[in-house]
């Protein structure tokens, strides 16, 4: 591959997962991240250099979403930022709408880191895993400590501030046995945007969920149970996984949907000292015994066009096409998915070219039959005594 | 098939509204899913949606993200622009995690 198959790819990068520093201020029982504990820092210069090879790939169009991420973001302080953003600012001049967000565990959110993300008009996601119990069984500090009350309190000072912002919630097997303990949770939070992943086994991280079929089973019934919650909500509370799967099974009938995960330069993460990688963005923490790892140059000193001939993109990519290939053929609901995560894959089959993964079990599958039940059940079962009103 | 369609689930912050005809089951499924493929599933809500026993609005911000000025069946969505306001709104709200 060289700068004409790159071409091929011109201005289709809408997201750049940046890793400001490895380091994170905690230590999440299940964090795919290595490295976690080193102190090291991408430089302006090195993130310059990055964005201007990318910018000579043609890979940037006219918006990029960058994610401050693969860390703790907040960790080097906000004047990093302060010098990295108007740096970026300069390298784009004017040619691409730069839009940041920052995934953080907001613990170190303050009333200035707020004053900061509205002066950029970032969004910010905190992880937060639900009620206290749930949350500070896994997020903890190094000393083992729950850091609930402080991601809690950052949470809160970010909506005092009017900041855009989310939450990113892991779900363990508790909290999957208990969906109205969950959704009234958040739905108390207030004004509340809710993105649900269930523990999965990604980079360094091998879930804890051993019994797959009974995290299926839990994972159908939770999404049902959530939407049966929603048609009587008025808290205004948004679920990112059950909006994104019921469009999918509305306008499924035109073809698969498309995963950046498993399309080259959709998605870039650059690492700390520069590296890059594509697909999945945890494959930059991930090592695997037949692949090595998945960076495959470096954007702090050339351009991906320049790197892609002596790197095993080729190879990695072409695994994964077969790997896709694999799920479209064999998979029903290949179209709801396309083609699982290169990030899942790894970790759990040891390969790209494999199909289904505990990760496609429970956050496809059970997610789909469980938004098929309600459907089923609230729409097509025949109604009697049915909620609802406003003949038409 | 009667015409009558009977508001029958509002999931109103996340865009969808569903009605549905009295006997909608004729033409969808009659008992839940289990065991059964989901492309059968699905085809079935999208014959109930073709013959008129179902339809599906899209509500409330996603409406406005979608850019539609009156009510319009889910049907009418194409799934490239589906994801693309998807992941437009989910900036909007939120970001990949």
């Amino acid at each position: 591959m060289n700068t004409s198959v790159v071409e091929v790819f011109r201005g289709q990068l809408k997201l750049l997962v940046v890793q400001p520093t490895p380091f994170c201020n905690i230590d999440c029982t299940y964090c795919y991240l290595a490295g976690r504990q080193k102190t090291h820092r991408l430089s302006r210069e090195t993130l310059r250099r990055a964005v201007q090879n990318l910018a000579a790939d043609n890979l940037i169009g006219n918006e990029l979403e960058i994610c401050w991420h693969l860390g703790e973001p907040l960790s080097v302080g906000r004047a990093y930022y302060e010098d990295m953003i108007p740096a970026l600012e300069e390298v784009v001049a004017g040619r691409t709408k730069l839009s940041h967000t920052f995934q953080t565990n907001g613990t170190l959110i303050d009333e200035a880191w707020c004053g900061f993300f509205k002066s950029i008009d970032a969004q910010v996601g905190v992880s937060l895993d639900g009620p206290k119990d749930l949350h500070d069984r896994r997020r903890v500090t190094r000393r083992g400590e729950g850091t609930f009350d402080r991601s809690l309190a950052g949470f809160r000072l970010l909506r005092e501030a009017g900041i855009r912002r989310y939450i990113i919630a892991v779900l363990s097997m508790e909290a999957l046995r208990d969906p109205d303990r969950i959704f009234d949770f958040f739905v108390g939070i207030g004004d509340t945007n809710v993105c649900f992943n269930i523990e999965e086994s990604e980079g360094i991280h091998t879930s804890r969920i051993v019994d797959t079929d009974k995290a299926c089973d839990l994972a159908r019934r939770f999404f049902t149970r959530l939407l049966e919650r929603l048609q009587a909500d008025t808290s205004g509370i948004w679920v990112r996984e059950l909006q994104q799967m019921l469009g999918l099974l509305m306008t499924s009938r035109q073809g698969a949907c498309r995963n950046d995960n498993n399309e080259p330069f959709r998605v870039i993460s650059v690492a700390h000292d520069g590296s890059w990688t594509t697909f999945s963005p945890e494959l930059i923490s991930t090592a695997a015994p037949a692949y090595g790892d998945f960076r495959f140059g470096n954007l702090g000193t050339e351009p991906i066009s320049h790197s892609l001939g002596r790197s095993r993109f080729a190879a990695v990519e072409r695994e994964i096409r077969s790997g896709v290939d694999r799920c479209r053929a064999e998979c029903s609901y290949f179209n709801f998915c396309g083609g699982g995560a290169p990030s899942n894959k790894i970790a759990e089959l040891g390969t790209l070219a494999g199909t289904e993964t505990m990760a496609c079990r429970t956050m496809v599958k059970s997610l789909a039959d469980g938004c098929m039940d309600f459907i089923e059940a609230a729409v097509l079962a025949p109604r009697s005594g049915v909620a609802g009103s406003g003949a038409r | 098939m009667s015409n009558k369609l009977r508001l029958c689930a509002a999931l109103t912050s996340l865009g969808f509204a569903f009605y549905a005809a009295q006997d909608a089951s004729a033409a969808g499924r009659n008992a839940t899913g289990e065991d059964k493929d989901i492309r059968d599933r699905v085809a079935q809500l999208h014959a109930a949606q073709d013959a008129g026993a179902v339809r599906v609005d899209i509500v409330g911000q996603l409406k406005e993200a979608l850019g539609l000025t009156a009510e319009t069946d889910v049907a009418q969505v194409k799934t490239a622009d589906w994801l693309q306001t998807f992941n437009q709104q989910f900036r909007d709200r939120g970001t990949t995690g």
